[in-house]
């Protein structure tokens, strides 16, 4: 077993993190065998249902499932969460591969970046998917540009460090071109900050994702989506709180997931971190 | 230290030239009519093209831009599309409510976040270490809107502690206090949680240094050593974070201001976007720009007073 995976497992809360994140996956990818109910069909007179045997998490305003609903919602969430994620790493990533390794192109990238940084961000993805209009994938769009600016500095910062390193000089020396130096020596000996910051940025995706269901910026009504059932309880809160209360939940646990995962692969792949913040 | 200053301020004039732009652009070249929405579904195509015409938006992009541009560098951003009221003013009208609400949830972010993670680290790895910062980290993952909502049916709606949503009167007076407290407690979990954070990694870092062992082998009072000697050096990550956090709440907590209803910046930008007054979104967004900016400036100056090492050059 590696020093790193012991570091990971015997960090508790990194545990529970991914034993969260485990179970939401299987429960998302099964969801279509473990829910109960239909998460579309409507059965009016149930609307508002308090939880029961036939309803286990209750029933929505229109008599649908709620835990049925969350558990294909769980499918909507994490594929917005981590391909949201995957556009700003890749983009991110690339840009400040080029800001660090070429001089010329640092003040020009990383200016755009601050213009980025300086922009509120949950404004600029409203105005993009309000713009766009509300769909799946204007969502993630509007929510992988945020996080831009963050992995490009990330990637920048350790580029600086890398290129000064005497096995990038000697590579140079060997002859090998750029992109060689770039992607199969620099790039590979920045994966652990990049995976830590990754997983970290899952969970503010997600969340930043519901933040504009719950504006009624995300998907459509009726596709089961978190933060949108949130929204919708939000009118019956005073008879039926468990209609916003459940969604809510099933949101923190996933998001928590994802942090306490980061915070355990931190630990575990970064000894400078760990040994600040395991004290 | 003035020269780092009026450096700083020139710095940051190509960061505004690229916000603006942005705004513009994001708000221009994507489908969607303002005039149409103005005039409605029904209008004939005259109506629609005078309009077009006295609003200025039959012009080409540049020019728009340009426009833009030269007015706000005096102070004029321009009319709403929607109340045709000056935009500079309906901000201005918004901002104290914003101003209020930021500044009550970061007092309250310090006054709860500092101590908690202080505590946390002098009683390391003990329960209140372990209960503090999973408290902390389950705060960080909880979706504000959602907290919210909780706090609206618990406080509100069972135990009708406080008003549902609304700004009442002055802070000063007791109306305006019990409206303030769930919106500024809502938005201050988030910062509570980071500051707490940042706290507690600084002050391990900080009193594992040979200067706290000295202050320690003297013979001071524990207490001293941590609150004199210790906590103003752990701060300079923490001061950071939250001036952030302020300069960009000050821009309005959209998600906050528009479940409580609190008539700040916030609403104001997110009702723009949806009915495409770009003037006011530009106006909005060139307002949290120009604060953010100020704000770290302000924060690059704090660093000097908590650590008089730090030179300005």
């Amino acid at each position: 077993m590696s020093a790193g995976w012991r570091r990971f497992v015997s960090h508790r809360l990194a545990v529970v993190g991914l034993a969260l994140i485990a179970l939401l996956i299987l429960l998302a990818a099964f969801a279509s065998q473990v829910a109960p109910r239909d998460p579309i069909r409507q059965d009016l007179p149930s609307a508002l249902a308090p939880p029961s045997r036939e309803f286990p998490l209750g029933a929505d305003e229109f008599g649908r499932c709620i835990l049925s609903r969350i558990l294909y919602g769980a499918r909507l969430s994490l594929v917005v969460g981590v391909l949201a994620t995957a556009v700003g790493a890749v983009t991110g990533i690339l840009l400040g591969l080029l800001a660090g390794y070429f001089p010329r192109l640092d003040a020009p990238v990383m200016r755009a970046m601050e213009v980025l940084l300086a922009f509120p961000s949950i404004l600029l993805a409203i105005a993009i998917v309000a713009a766009l209009g509300p769909s799946l994938v204007n969502v993630m769009i509007a929510v992988g540009l945020r996080s831009i600016p963050s992995f490009a500095r990330l990637t920048r910062s350790m580029v600086l460090s890398l290129k000064e390193l005497e096995f990038v000089q000697g590579v140079h020396a060997l002859g090998a071109g750029h992109g060689r130096v770039l992607f199969r020596h620099i790039l590979p000996n920045s994966v652990s900050p990049l995976l830590v910051f990754s997983s970290m940025q899952v969970a503010t995706s997600i969340l930043l994702a519901a933040i504009l269901s719950f504006l009624g910026l995300g998907v459509q009504p009726p596709t089961p989506e978190w933060g949108k059932m949130v929204s919708d309880g939000r009118a019956y809160l005073l008879d039926a709180p468990h209609v916003s209360l459940f969604p809510g939940i099933a949101i923190f646990l996933t998001v928590m997931g994802f942090n306490c995962l980061g915070d355990g692969l931190r630990d575990a792949l970064d000894p400078r971190m760990r040994a600040r913040v395991s004290e | 230290m003035g020269g780092y200053v009026l450096r700083r301020l020139w710095q940051t004039i190509p960061v505004l030239f690229g916000v603006s732009l942005l705004a513009f652009a994001v708000m221009h070249v994507v489908p969607g009519d303002p005039v149409r929405l103005i005039a409605g579904p029904d209008a004939p195509e005259s109506v629609v093209e005078r309009i077009r015409f006295e609003l200025g938006l039959d012009r080409p992009l540049h020019e728009q831009y340009w426009s833009f541009l030269s007015r706000a560098l005096r102070g004029d951003l321009g009319r709403s599309l929607r109340s045709r009221a000056p935009v500079a003013d309906e901000i201005l009208a918004r901002f104290p409510a914003t101003l209020e609400l930021t500044t009550a949830s970061m007092v309250i972010a310090v006054i709860v976040g500092v101590p908690l993670g202080l505590i946390a680290a002098v009683r390391r790895a003990t329960w209140v270490d372990y209960v503090a910062m999973t408290t902390s980290l389950s705060t960080l993952s909880m979706p504000v809107f959602w907290l919210a909502i909780v706090a609206i049916w618990l406080f509100s709606l069972q135990l009708g502690w406080l008003p549902v949503s609304g700004r009442g009167g002055p802070l000063w007076q007791w109306d305006g206090l019990r409206h303030m407290a769930l919106p500024a407690a809502t938005l201050a979990t988030t910062s509570i949680a980071i500051t707490s954070r940042l706290t507690r990694s600084g002050m391990l870092d900080v009193l594992g240094r040979e200067y706290v062992t000295t202050a320690r082998a003297k013979g001071l009072p524990p207490v001293s050593v941590v609150t004199k000697h210790a906590l103003k050096n752990a701060l300079i990550p923490v001061v950071t974070v939250v001036g952030l956090q302020y300069g960009f709440l000050l821009g309005g907590a959209v998600v906050t201001e528009t479940i409580f209803a609190w008539p700040g910046v916030g609403r104001l930008a997110m009702s723009a976007i949806l009915q495409r007054d770009y003037p006011v979104v530009q106006g909005c967004v060139l307002l949290v720009a120009v604060l953010f900016v100020m704000v770290n400036l302000l924060v690059d100056l704090l660093y000097g007073w908590l650590d008089p090492r730090i030179r300005y050059e």
